[in-house]
């Protein structure tokens, strides 16, 4: 992960509230994977995702999405000129999201990850072998590796929250 | 995190085998049986895995306590660990923390093995790491399969004795092999290395969010000033 700087000041403190008060998809459970690719709505899953779901299951819900279309406010990154994709991932205490490689939606871009709250004892992101600890809400890491094996959990005592950015590739 | 070294060559294979296979016990449902069922003093009252003592045993056991040197190591562990007996124990306040943070307390998070639980002993062929003589040892296995938890802690102990705690894992580190202590996560370790606790009062936890079971054997110590049967 490469840390590209801090950018606390931009954060809204209504944005924690929003994320806080609404509770998002739970997933993967709420999506209905394998009900989805029976009727063709979904693309097959890549080999990562099929793992997980092997060893996990599709029925349990491991941590909370929270895509744009569901919250009420929209995000412009002041370090991004490029067309981008936005969510939130909330944990819970003892929520998680096993190790995995992303799929290939995620290869033509880049991806970046920034904590929205002060890291706390137990909130862990693995990249590869890599934890991220100690951060400051606002932190800003780049993936460098699309392909990095990743994974994240929190078994610390209060939620969770991270906004995830995915650059389409595009020039705006 | 100290690391000690790598000591696979004593673990047994018959020992490995039944640490891989053996389902283990769901925590902290068992919690019951946790430290107080290794204690010389409090292992009498013990019957079986899930027994409360009756009120009169429980009282009994307390005044048998307070009888005692409360100088004693011993009896100042037994002392600490003895609520794990009290009848009216609840779970959800012995677990406030975790139930206020919003973890099911009564959910399978871990797999507990403990010595009454496996047909070997540790002890028969002391760990070369472990300065055993004159002390009193307790040792468990913890597994966790994949989505098995253990929520940020700090372990109960009595800031006046001199503790030690080991850590070392019977299985290879797998990506998603989560253990934490403090800001720190141990990884890239393999069955055999051995770790141990810088600070016995770290918060420290642990999950599983890989794709395999994960087994590791924890080790502590402390001096016993008096001759006890210890078992």
């Amino acid at each position: 992960m490469k840390y590209l700087g801090n950018y606390q000041d931009w954060i809204q403190t209504s944005w924690i509230d929003d994320i806080l008060s609404i509770q998002g998809f739970g997933a993967p459970k709420e999506f209905n994977i394998d009900k989805e690719i029976a009727l063709g709505q979904r693309s097959t899953m890549h080999e990562s995702e099929r793992k997980v779901y092997k060893v996990y299951g599709t029925d349990k819900i491991f941590f909370y999405l929270l895509e744009s279309k569901c919250l009420d406010f929209d995000i412009q990154p002041p370090w991004l000129n490029e067309r981008f994709d936005w969510w939130v991932t909330k944990m819970y205490p003892g929520q998680f999201i096993p190790v995995h490689r992303d799929g290939p939606k995620h290869l033509k871009g880049k991806r970046y990850w920034m904590p929205l709250q002060d890291w706390q004892p137990g909130h862990i992101f693995m990249y590869e072998n890599i934890s991220i600890t100690k951060y400051i809400a606002g932190d800003l890491w780049e993936y460098e590796d699309p392909l990095a094996i990743h994974g994240a959990i929190n078994i610390g005592h209060s939620p969770r929250l991270i906004l995830q950015v995915s650059t389409t590739g595009e020039t705006v | 995190m100290k690391y000690i070294g790598n000591f696979f060559n004593w673990i047994k294979p018959e020992w490995l085998n039944e640490v891989i296979t053996h389902p283990g016990f769901e925590m902290p449902k068992h919690s019951l049986r946790n430290e107080a069922r290794f204690n010389p003093i409090l292992k009498s009252y013990i019957k079986d895995v899930d027994r409360v003592l009756s009120q009169q045993e429980y009282d009994q056991l307390i005044t048998e306590l307070d009888a005692m040197d409360s100088n004693d190591n011993v009896v100042r562990h037994a002392r600490i660990h003895s609520n794990y007996l009290d009848p009216k124990r609840k779970l959800d306040e012995e677990y406030g923390m975790y139930h206020d943070a919003g973890y099911d307390v009564w959910a399978d998070h871990f797999r507990l093995m403990e010595k009454f639980d496996v047909s070997f002993d540790i002890l028969e062929d002391p760990p070369p790491f472990l300065d055993w003589k004159d002390k009193h040892i307790t040792w468990w296995f913890s597994k966790m399969d994949p989505g098995h938890i253990m929520p940020m802690h700090i372990d109960k102990a009595d800031p006046n004795i001199k503790i030690h705690k080991y850590w070392m894992p019977w299985t290879n580190y797998e990506k998603g092999h989560i253990f934490m202590v403090e800001d720190r996560v141990i990884t890239d370790y393999r069955a055999g290395d051995v770790f141990m606790f810088e600070n016995p009062g770290a918060w420290h936890g642990a999950v599983n969010i890989g794709h395999s079971p994960r087994a590791i054997l924890q080790i502590t110590d402390y001096k016993i000033s008096r001759n006890l049967d210890i078992v």
